[in-house]
């Protein structure tokens, strides 16, 4: 147990993110990760890949379409992984909670460990986001990647209602 | 000589190999913190602690799920850390008991390719298109640096007469450890500021960095790669670190105990880095073109003064 507190301990010193930035939350990014707000110096680097990823924040609204990329990514990165969903749209709908192509919920599909308020939220809050998940992760609270083991039926009928029965088997990228 | 009728088993020697590769790996996760300080510095930022590398590795390595594809995947990433290690045991350190009377520069030379190759291997069966394509930019860029590098150490060894690294690492230090009249530096000038040139490419760092070029091809060959296996592979980037630039102050800065070799490759270090932040990255093309241009005219003239002078 002292063993993986102490892990939990180095693992929140270095959290990387990729960034899932179709949404217009984007533009937050640059001030937050260079000299503006400087997240390097908590050891939260931008990575390419979800592969290297430990933090996978969605920056907006999520369409049909990049919905299925976003769980397509979250499932390829290694576990344990963390989602913050970032900004009103991924969380209730926000501007867009009419629309015909985009989805109002996204923790219907994936779990979420910390949401961001705000239309849009400005680099401070993602600051804010990063540091608070830094604290769960060291106290070894950021728990939601097992909810997607042991919750899976509940996803999985979310995301086929959406986008239908085979849809993993039609689907190219 | 390695006698197996007579073989002493010699526990300093086999601590010593053993110490060797840690110290190495060790280094060369401190060199990489550095790096990322001193480019945040340069881009007015506070940047990581030093450590920071450190606790990456670490984190890297606690993942619970990593994904393999397959035993060559498996064996490239222990091949590709290898592949420094025994690069490592061939470099003399004074008064440090290694394998460097064994082998020459020609083994020396050899081991270096071996490393990279693990990894690539590795990368190439990872089904990442952005994984085959960073080795085969590597591949690319290899056949770029080796033949100024290949060029500038052969000045070297035109100079030294001999292709033993013992001997070349004494015959810089018969004025003085601290004497820097005798390093090949100062003794082949030309062909060493052309080695030193190529020492970018050989280490990755921009504007010779297209194997890995970041958000440009995924991170290349990194790409495919996450929990233990990135971990590994920057282990393997740390050590190979340490062992180019532990292989160049040997060559051409003097060498010495492995403490002065350390300062010196940090010196390296810092300089490659700057020339890192101030860049930008070539495209596969102009990179190539460069390193067969400049720094292989300037390591043939290097060498043609050391042999009709
Ligand atoms: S929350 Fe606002 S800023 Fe963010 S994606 Fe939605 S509409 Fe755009």
């Amino acid at each position: 147990m002292e063993w993986a507190r102490l892990i939990d301990k180095v693992t929140s010193k270095s959290l990387w993110m990729m960034m899932y930035c179709t949404g217009c939350g984007a533009i937050e990014m640059p001030p937050t990760v260079t000299s503006r707000w400087d997240v390097e110096r908590f050891g939260i680097m931008p990575m390419a890949t979800p592969r290297q990823a430990d933090i996978f924040l969605i920056t907006g609204y999520l369409t049909k379409k990049t919905l299925k990329r976003v769980i397509y990514v979250y499932e390829q990165m290694p576990e344990p992984k963390y989602v913050i969903a970032h900004g009103s749209c991924p969380i209730d709908g926000g501007i867009y909670y009419d629309s015909y192509n985009t989805i109002n919920r996204l923790d219907l599909f994936i779990p979420v460990d910390l949401y961001i308020q705000g239309c849009m939220p400005r680099a401070e809050a993602v600051m804010d986001a990063l540091l608070k998940l830094r604290e769960m992760v060291e106290k070894g609270e950021a728990n939601a990647w097992q909810k997607y083991h042991e919750n899976f039926e509940y996803y999985d009928k979310n995301q086929k209602a959406l986008f239908g029965e085979n849809w993993r088997a039609v689907m190219t990228l | 000589m390695i006698n197996l009728n007579n073989f002493q088993i010699n526990v300093w020697a086999a601590l010593s190999l053993l110490f060797l590769p840690i110290y190495g790996t060790a280094i060369g996760l401190l060199f990489m913190g550095i790096f990322r300080r001193l480019s945040a510095r340069i881009h007015q930022r506070y940047g990581p602690p030093l450590w920071q590398p450190y606790a990456d590795v670490i984190k890297l390595f606690s993942k619970k799920s990593n994904f393999s594809h397959g035993w060559v995947y498996d064996l490239g990433v222990i091949m590709g850390l290898a592949g420094p290690a025994l690069m490592l045991w061939f470099i003399p350190f004074n008064g440090l008991p290694n394998m460097a009377p064994y082998g020459d520069l020609i083994v020396i030379l050899y081991t270096m390719v071996i490393g990279p190759l693990g990894m690539a291997l590795a990368a190439a069966v990872g089904a990442s298109p952005w994984g085959v394509l960073g080795v085969a930019r590597a591949l690319g860029m290899m056949f770029g640096y080796e033949l100024p590098f290949m060029l500038a150490v052969l000045a070297v060894v035109a100079k030294a007469g001999t292709l033993r690294l013992t001997e070349i690492a004494a015959m810089q230090q018969s004025a003085g450890l601290w004497n820097p009249s005798n390093w090949f530096y100062a003794l082949v000038p030309v062909a060493a500021v052309a080695g030193h040139i190529a020492l970018q490419g050989v280490m990755g760092e921009k504007p010779f960095d297209q194997a890995i070029a970041p958000h440009e091809i995924g991170t290349g060959i990194m790409t495919e790669f996450g929990g233990k296996y990135l971990g590994m592979m920057f282990l393997f980037a740390a050590l190979n670190l340490f062992a180019e630039l532990a292989l160049f102050s040997v060559l051409f800065l003097g060498g010495g105990p492995l403490w002065l070799v350390t300062l010196k490759a940090l010196f390296l270090y810092v300089i490659a880095s700057l020339v890192d932040i101030t860049y930008g990255r070539f495209r596969p093309d102009q990179a190539f073109a460069l390193l067969w241009k400049w720094p292989t005219v300037l390591a043939l003239i290097g060498l043609m003064i050391v042999l009709f002078s």
